[in-house]
Formats: structure tokens, C-alpha cells, sequence
């Protein structure tokens, strides 16, 4: 779809195409949906917004709380939602269904309710338990889910719950083992989970074809990613700016996103996502020792120093396009 | 470029020209939007050069609004002619603060006389961004600038008529014509485009800041003036509006392939979108864009549409007009419908294929 959108449009850019003959030509292009094609798409959208209506629908009706509904009646109706989210997924697969969609939608309607189901546990029982615990049992009890559904879109649900659930335990306890403190913990939790979950899909990608599209591996290089710039702005700005792990650690990580999505496995969108954390936090390290000195010419130094580093990036960008696309 | 789709074309009986030169290869757009961001965060630093080095020209609108022009008139002749990146960047930079200094000019002269609660400094910001996007001649550009005079429309429709899902639906009509018109000019397409990614964004934003339940302009949104009669319905009616044009555009486009019985279906599909659009506000502005991306062939503007739904969902959860038990009843019932649809759906695609079969056609 999008190929054929690139190539149509380079075509009408170049006039290579008569104008009168556009509109046959998008026609004959393929580019807009046949009738069929539109059937496919209404099938997996109902399925879809069905079923997460009907799981948005217990998780509301758990919300409100509802005084005229004993405990017993709450989790007889969620628990009997999982199982027939679960009874969904055995019979699609002893049917063999020709499309993957029916498991996957009853596996992420399974996975969420059962969020919900630990959710009611804590609002009935009043177990005292921490926040980060409820989503860090859920995503340990999705666990075996997530591996037998072979769906991109379910892992990236489990490596949210880790997410959330790392950050809420820095933000109940502060600190792991005492090494780090609170905010900065929170931050190296989450560059050091989603670094790893980075390597381990990339490789994983290698082999599985289903985990091969780009969308996660990217929302999980942003999710290392930004901790780390993070960490590397609060070391810029930091009073004394003495040696920290943050340096090492930083300048490793861009070698890594260089020598892997330039060589191993390009992809744009990373190398990109590294400029952009370069920009900042240089602009940030020029800003903090030109500002102090507090005249206007700063400002103007400052100023084409952030056009400089924006154009090179873009430059050097632009052209690493133009070689993988050709 | 792939041969395939050229040669394809060719064998269709399209008549394709051999130009010399390949056509410049898209810039993809997060690119841009480091071309943006950089440009932006340059353009503030030069507003600081002007305001400690010059301060003078800030005292004087007039000043600033010569500046401010100049800026902006330099840029455009820097893009007409620029063949570099870093010029580009310059010149969006001088362009941004360009803005910002008429803004800025604007804003003195209009709260002089009039005073703040003046709504003409938007629709003067509106006027302004127009024109930028529209005779800007770079795609970055013409982005924000379509983006800038969203935002501007939004906060004149709010501090003119309170009025401000109007001004959402007003944009969703807006760049549903323009994505269904990408290639009635085909020379510009990439400038439509560019255009219809910036239409986009403001309305993400202006969804985003109607769902939070306040204006931009913090604590200033005067509810009980101009067409607040007609809030939060027309924000709704102009978004079925803009589907019941993209169904007229499909069923145009598919014109032997749609039975009358599909239509009936499709237009009542629109019904039920608008009876659930009066609970869940925004749901349909989210179904017309996924809806719309998927009729052109655009990913994009299906994600896009996809981050509509999930904002008006997740207000839906915190509206309190409601309880959450009558919202948990209407997704059971939402949810029961949309399965027994595609159930009906299914049923009648294998009685259809079933009859192909029997006929010795293809499977529709």
C-alpha cells in the first residue's frame, strides 16, 4: 500500500502521467481497497471492536462498584468472561481457522480481563498490596498467553505491564538494593528493560517471522531510548558535572544503534531516534555553559549551533534514505 | 523506483512519459519532524538574541511587526532557493520567529484596543498561517502552517461563538475533502499532503484539549455565548457529515459494485455511529479518519485515526454525565451488535461465494 502510494506519487511528481489519465491510473494502481479488500477490513474491525467492547465493558461495570452485586455474582462474570475468552481460543485452533484473528482477539481479550479479574480481587479483598504488584502479577500470569499466541501486539501489552509495574515500584520504594535513587532508578529500570526486550525481539526477529515488523522493535527503542537521554540531561544539568556511568553507558548505546540499524538491520526511524537524543542533549550542554554567561550573542550561537546539528542530521539522513531505498 | 507498478500502468493502456531525471525521493516524516523540531528550538533562541540584544524592537508593535515580516518575507525567498539543508532549516528558524515577533505585535496592538477578551488576534493568527501554508514553498513548512491555523481556528471558534467541537468537526470536514481531492491536482500532490498531515495533527490536538475540559486559553472559555446552543451535537453532525461524504465518494467509486441492499446497510451503520456518538463523544471523528485512511490507501492517516478512537474511548471512561454502570450496559449492547453484525456479515459472504460456486464464477 505504501509502496505503491510512493511510486504513484513519484510518477505524478515527474508528469509522467497525462492528466487525464490520473484518475484511471489510481484506479488501476491498486492503491485504494477493492470490494473484497474492504470486506476483510470491516471483518477484523467488528471482531475487534466487538471484543474489546465486551472486555471495556466488564472492566466498567467492575469500576462502578456496584453495591447491589455480591461478590460472588462480580466474579462469576468476570471469571466467566476469561472463560469463554479461553473457550474462543481452543476452538479456533481445534478448527483450524485459516486466519490467525480469532485466537489472537480471544488471547487479548483473555490477557485483559484478566487485569481485570486481579483488579477485583483488590477491590473486594482489600489486600494491601502495592500497585506494581497487580501489574506485575498480571503480566507473570499472561506469561504463558503471550508465548502461545505468536501476536506482536500481546508482548508489547506484557512489556507495558513490566513497564508500568518498574516504574510504580521506584515510586513506592525509591530505590532497588539501595543502588539507585528513586527517579533516576525508575529511569535505568526502564532503559535497562527496554534495551534488553529490544535485543532479545531484534534476534527473536531473525527467526519468527511474525515478529518482524518494525512498529514494536521502534516503540521499544523509544522506550530505552528516552530514559537514557533522560538520564544524560539530568547529568547536563546536574550542579557538579562529575563522572557518571550515565556517559559510558550513553555513548555505547549510540555505537550499538549506529552499528546495528545502519549495517546489521537498517531502519531509519532508529538512526533517527538517535540524532534526535544527540540534538537535545548537546543544544543542552552548549546552552547550559553559553547561557550562563547570560549575553544576547549566546542566544545567536546557540542558535545556529541547533540549525547546524539539525541540518547535518538531516543531511546525513536524507542520504542514508536515498541508499536504502535504492 | 520498482518497475512494476510503471509497467503495469503501461500494459493498462496508460500513456507514461519518459522524463528525464528521477523524481526526488519522499522525505519520511520523522525526518521532517527533526527538520521541524530543530527549527522551532532555533527559532526561540533568535527570539532571545532579539529580545536581550533588541529589546527596543519588542516596546514598538510597529518594529516588531516590520521585523517579524522581514523575517518571514527573508525565509520564503531563502526556500525558493534553497538547495540546502542548512538553508532550509535557517529559513524555517527565521520563519518561526518571524511569527512569533507579528504574533507578538498582534497581541499589543489588539489588547490595546480592544482588550483581551478579543478574539480577533486568533482569526488575524488564522489569517496569517493560511497564507503561510498555502505559499510556503517547503512541505515542513506548510505542515505547521496548516497545523498553527487548527490551533488558531480552534481558539477563535472558542472565544467567538463557544463553539468548540464545531470547530473540530469544521476541521475534519475540512481534511476529508482535501485527502479525497490528494490527486485532483497531481502536480501537487506532496503539497496536499503536506497540508493533510498538518490538518491531522490539529485535530489530535484539539480532540486532546476538548477531552481535558478546558480551552487553551486556561480558565478563559465563556460558556453561555454564540452557538454554545449547538454544543456538543455539531462537533458530531459535522463529523457524519464528512462520512456521509466519504460513503458518496465510495459509493462514486465502486458504482457497479455496490448493491442498493449495501447501501441501505452503510447508511445505517452511519445511524448507529451517530445515536453511539452521543454518548461517546469524538467516536465518530475516530471512525470517519480510520475509515478514510483505509478508502485512500494511507497507513498514516489510519494511525492517526486509531489515536482519535483511543482518546474518545478513554474519555468516555472519565465522563460523569453518565455512571459507569450505564456505560458498561451500552458497551455490552455495542459490543453483542458489532459481533451479530459481523456474524450476518460472514453468513452472507458464504452464501455468496456458495452461489459463485454453483454458478462456476470467481469467489466475490
Amino acid at each position: 500500500m505504501a509502496s505503491i502510494r510512493r511510486e504513484l506519487v513519484a510518477l505524478f511528481e515527474r508528469g509522467a502521467i497525462p492528466r487525464e489519465q490520473v484518475v484511471r491510473a489510481v484506479a488501476l494502481s491498486g492503491l485504494h481497497p477493492s470490494g473484497r479488500a474492504w470486506g476483510v477490513f470491516l471483518d477484523r474491525l467488528l471482531l475487534w471492536l466487538g471484543a474489546l467492547a465486551l472486555v471495556f465493558g466488564v472492566l466498567f461495570l467492575v469500576a462502578y462498584n456496584w453495591a447491589e452485586m455480591g461478590r460472588l455474582m462480580r466474579f462469576g462474570l468476570v471469571q466467566a468472561a476469561l472463560l469463554v475468552a479461553i473457550a474462543v481460543y481452543v476452538w479456533a485452533e481445534v478448527r483450524g481457522a485459516a486466519s490467525d484473528l480469532v485466537p489472537r482477539v480471544a488471547l487479548m481479550a483473555a490477557s485483559l480481563l484478566l487485569g481485570v479479574l486481579l483488579a477485583l480481587v483488590g477491590q473486594v479483598y482489600q489486600t494491601g498490596a502495592d500497585p506494581w504488584q497487580l501489574f506485575f502479577v498480571w503480566a507473570v500470569l499472561m506469561l504463558p498467553w503471550a508465548l502461545m499466541a505468536r501476536f506482536d501486539a500481546l508482548w508489547i501489552l506484557w512489556l507495558g505491564l513490566l513497564n508500568l509495574s518498574l516504574a510504580l515500584y521506584f515510586r513506592t520504594w525509591g530505590g532497588l538494593f539501595g543502588l539507585f535513587s528513586g527517579d533516576t532508578g525508575a529511569l535505568w529500570g526502564l532503559f535497562i528493560l527496554n534495551t534488553l526486550a529490544l535485543a532479545v525481539w531484534e534476534l527473536g526477529a531473525r527467526r519468527w517471522r511474525w515478529l518482524s515488523l518494525g512498529w514494536p522493535a521502534q516503540l521499544l527503542a523509544l522506550g530505552g531510548g528516552v530514559p537514557l537521554t533522560l538520564l544524560m540531561m539530568s547529568w547536563v544539568v546536574a550542579e557538579r558535572m562529575t563522572f557518571s556511568p550515565v556517559l559510558p553507558v550513553y555513548l555505547l548505546w549510540l555505537v550499538a544503534l549506529y552499528v546495528v540499524y545502519r549495517h546489521w538491520r537498517p531502519d531509519l526511524f532508529m538512526l533517527a531516534g538517535g540524532c534526535l537524543s544527540v540534538i537535545v542533549v548537546v543544544t543542552l550542554l552548549l546552552g547550559r555553559h553559553l547561557l550562563w554567561q547570560g549575553g544576547a550573542e549566546s542566544f545567536l550561537v546557540l542558535s545556529m549551533a541547533v540549525l547546524a546539528l539539525g541540518a547535518a542530521a538531516v543531511f546525513w539522513l536524507k542520504r542514508l534514505h536515498r541508499e536504502m531505498s535504492s | 523506483m520498482s518497475r512494476s507498478l510503471e509497467q503495469k500502468l503501461i500494459e493498462s493502456g496508460i500513456a507514461i512519459s519518459q522524463v528525464d531525471g528521477a523524481a526526488p525521493i519522499e522525505t519520511p516524516w520523522f525526518v521532517r519532524a527533526i527538520q521541524a523540531f530543530s527549527g522551532w528550538l532555533a527559532a526561540l533562541f533568535l527570539l532571545g538574541f532579539i529580545g536581550m540584544g533588541a529589546v527596543f524592537l519588542l516596546d514598538s508593535s510597529v518594529a516588531s511587526a516590520t521585523l517579524g515580516l522581514i523575517l518571514i518575507g527573508g525565509a520564503y525567498a531563502l526556500l525558493r532557493q534553497a538547495h540546502s539543508d542548512f538553508l532550509e532549516h535557517l529559513a524555517l528558524a527565521a520563519s518561526l520567529a518571524g511569527q512569533m515577533l507579528v504574533a507578538w505585535a498582534l497581541a499589543s496592538v489588539l489588547g490595546a484596543t480592544l482588550g483581551w477578551d478579543s478574539a480577533g488576534l486568533w482569526w488575524a493568527l488564522l489569517v496569517l498561517q493560511v497564507v503561510l501554508a498555502l505559499v510556503m514553498p517547503s512541505l515542513t513548512h506548510r505542515t505547521f502552517s496548516a497545523f498553527a491555523a487548527c490551533v488558531a481556528f480552534y481558539l477563535a471558534m472558542v472565544e467567538t461563538a463557544s463553539a468548540p467541537t464545531m470547530a473540530g468537526g469544521l476541521v475534519l470536514l475540512g481534511l476529508t475533502v482535501l485527502w479525497l481531492n490528494e490527486f485532483r491536482w497531481p502536480a501537487h500532490v506532496r503539497q496536499l499532503e503536506a497540508l493533510g498531515y498538518g490538518l491531522l495533527l490539529g485535530l489530535l490536538v484539539i480532540q486532546s484539549v476538548g477531552y481535558f475540559g478546558q480551552s487553551l486559553l486556561l480558565g478563559r472559555y465563556f460558556v453561555g455565548s454564540g452557538l454554545d446552543w449547538l454544543e456538543p451535537w455539531a462537533g458530531d453532525a459535522l463529523g457524519l457529515l464528512a462520512l456521509l461524504l466519504l460513503l458518496r465518494h465510495l459509493f462514486r467509486r465502486h458504482v457497479h459494485g455496490v448493491q442498493p441492499g449495501m447501501r441501505v446497510a452503510a447508511y445505517a451503520a452511519v445511524l448507529l455511529l451517530a445515536l453511539l456518538s452521543l454518548q461517546a463523544r469524538g467516536l465518530s471523528h475516530g471512525a470517519v479518519v480510520v475509515a478514510l485512511g483505509f478508502a485512500i490507501g494511507h497507513r498514516g492517516v489510519m494511525g492517526f485515526g486509531g489515536l482519535l478512537l483511543l482518546l474518545s474511548i478513554t474519555s468516555y471512561y472519565y465522563w460523569l454525565d453518565v455512571t459507569l454502570l450505564a456505560k458498561a450496559m451500552t458497551l455490552f449492547a455495542l459490543g453483542l451488535l458489532l459481533l451479530a453484525i459481523r456474524w450476518a456479515l460472514q453468513r452472507r459472504w458464504h452464501a455468496g461465494a456458495g452461489v459463485a460456486a454453483e454458478e462456476g464464477g470467481v469467489e466475490p
